[in-house]
């Protein structure tokens, strides 16, 4: 089971949607979802496009979906809301979404004034403006979890960073159902097939498909449909684990030599099923040997994505330790302040 | 020991409530009330929690038939509204209007903030939608 599946918050929710004595919360409520969602495709006869999947899982949901894109849309919202449909609530939005010191993605509001049978008793107010853009895709689904989930029924407004346990099942649900496996999966296989690796190529063909999905998003569901083993990492300067601990509690150096310094680290890594079964390992937080192309990438500011093949023998714990010698193909590719790639075997 | 739908009917009946009443504010039919409560059909946690919210009723009360902690009509102002609400000359039924607005929002998914109601800007928020309050 994973971490996640052991908050608290996250059991808490799974015996409120009467998911008791299981022993992966987090996949029962996963199948929960996907359950009721085949039902509703089911229903109709099936569905081909992921656009049309968000329209039917949102009418079902009694849910609609307002962006905003530009300040005019604060005042469009307003008056369709506000002024129209007697939601004072609504006037809120340009505040909300302009606090500077809290960048907020979305919100879901819950109207009042409305019969059961409106399809707008539920709004998700998504900010599309600037880079918010690019997680589009990823909110709308985000939203449609919290509706899944009849979490947002509850009684107390929440205000949750992304870094809450219900705001990380929240994505996970969002990354797989809005990566709908009867869409997805013929459209993955399609691109993967005679293909020996998962490129970053294949991930964009994939994502022409998923409309406004990001590319990073299409990786991340590619990775986990991935068959053959892969390790999802992310590379940045930090500190190890000790030295940030102390940094974090104020811990002072005298002298300057002695001050930790920052290194390229695997701050994420998450490998997929198979590299699981297979013992690919990369451990969480280690040093990207000099030799990578994942380093070179990192200090070539000239380029924007590499390839190549490396050795993780030559990958170096703190203790001198090294990872069991292994040929692996890199590709690697920057992300502002950090470089994404993904290691796959050669063998 | 009650079942399900013993316990909705039982709180339907209290509120002097038909079934019709009941089935309109939770979004199900009748007909489907009607075995519910005879116990002819299951329901699934998401209708559940509609009829629980229309009937002021806990999911641990439906399912297991355990009493609410608490009384479900009590209303708790967070200290930051109160206090804005008495600085601002507000009446106790704006401030609670003011309340209920905030409680419409469900989700709110940030970059950073963690808390409740606390952390909200009465303020702010009161500006926001004053033209609005009665």
């Amino acid at each position: 089971m994973s971490r996640l599946g052991q908050e608290p918050d996250v059991i808490s929710l799974a015996e409120i949607l009467g998911l008791v004595s299981v022993t992966d919360p987090v996949e029962a409520i996963l199948g929960l979802c996907r359950d009721r969602i085949d039902r509703w495709v089911g229903e109709v006869g099936g569905i081909t496009t992921i656009d049309g999947l968000e329209d039917l899982v949102a009418r079902n949901l009694h849910m609609v979906f307002e962006e905003i894109r530009n300040d005019r849309d604060f005042d469009r919202i307003k008056d369709v809301y506000a002024v129209g449909k007697r939601d004072a609530v609504f006037a809120t939005m340009r505040i909300k979404f302009n606090d500077s010191e809290n960048p907020t993605y979305g919100v879901l509001i819950r109207r009042q004034n409305t019969t059961p049978e409106d399809l707008d008793r539920w709004v998700a107010v998504i900010d599309c403006r600037g880079n918010k853009l690019a997680r589009r895709f990823f909110t709308r689904w985000h939203e449609i979890a919290h509706r899944l989930t009849t979490h947002a029924d509850q009684d107390y407004p929440v205000y949750r960073s992304e870094h809450d346990p219900i705001e990380r099942l929240m994505d996970e649900i969002a990354s797989q159902i809005g990566f709908y496996e009867p869409i997805f999966g013929p459209a993955f296989d399609g691109a993967m097939q005679g293909q020996p690796k998962l490129t970053f190529e294949i991930v964009e063909a994939i994502r022409r498909s998923f409309g406004d999905a990001s590319f990073q998003s299409t990786l991340f569901a590619c990775h986990r449909r991935l068959r053959t083993p892969a390790v999802y990492l992310e590379a940045s300067v930090a500190h190890k684990a000790d030295d940030q601990r102390d940094v974090n509690q104020g811990v002072g150096w005298l002298f300057d030599d002695l001050r930790p310094v920052q290194q390229l680290r695997a701050v994420q890594v998450v490998p997929n099923q198979a590299a699981q079964d297979s013992g690919l390992f990369i451990a969480p937080n280690m040093r990207i040997p000099p030799s990578s192309i994942i380093h070179r990438l990192f200090l070539d500011e000239s380029v924007m994505q590499s390839s190549g093949l490396d050795d993780l023998g030559e990958w170096e714990h703190s203790g001198g330790k090294r990872l069991a010698r292994r040929d692996v193909w890199i590709q690697a590719r920057r992300v502002k302040e950090r470089v994404i790639a993904v290691v796959q075997p050669v063998d | 020991m009650q079942t399900v739908g013993e316990r909705i009917k039982k709180r339907r009946t209290e509120l002097g409530w038909t079934q019709d009443v009941l089935a309109e504010k939770a979004g199900i039919s009748k007909s489907f009330l009607s075995d519910l409560e005879n116990g002819k059909r299951s329901v699934g946690a998401d209708k559940l929690l509609d009829i629980g919210k229309v009937l002021s009723l806990s999911l641990d009360y439906l399912m297991a038939g355990q009493e609410p902690q608490m009384d479900a009509t009590e209303v708790q102002i967070p200290s930051s509204l109160a206090s804005f609400a008495a600085k601002a000359g507000l009446s106790f039924r704006q401030a609670l209007t003011l309340l209920e607005m905030q409680q419409q929002i469900v989700a709110h998914r940030s970059a950073t903030r963690k808390g409740g109601l606390d952390k909200v800007d009465w303020q702010k928020f009161y500006e926001a939608v004053k033209e609005f309050l009665e």
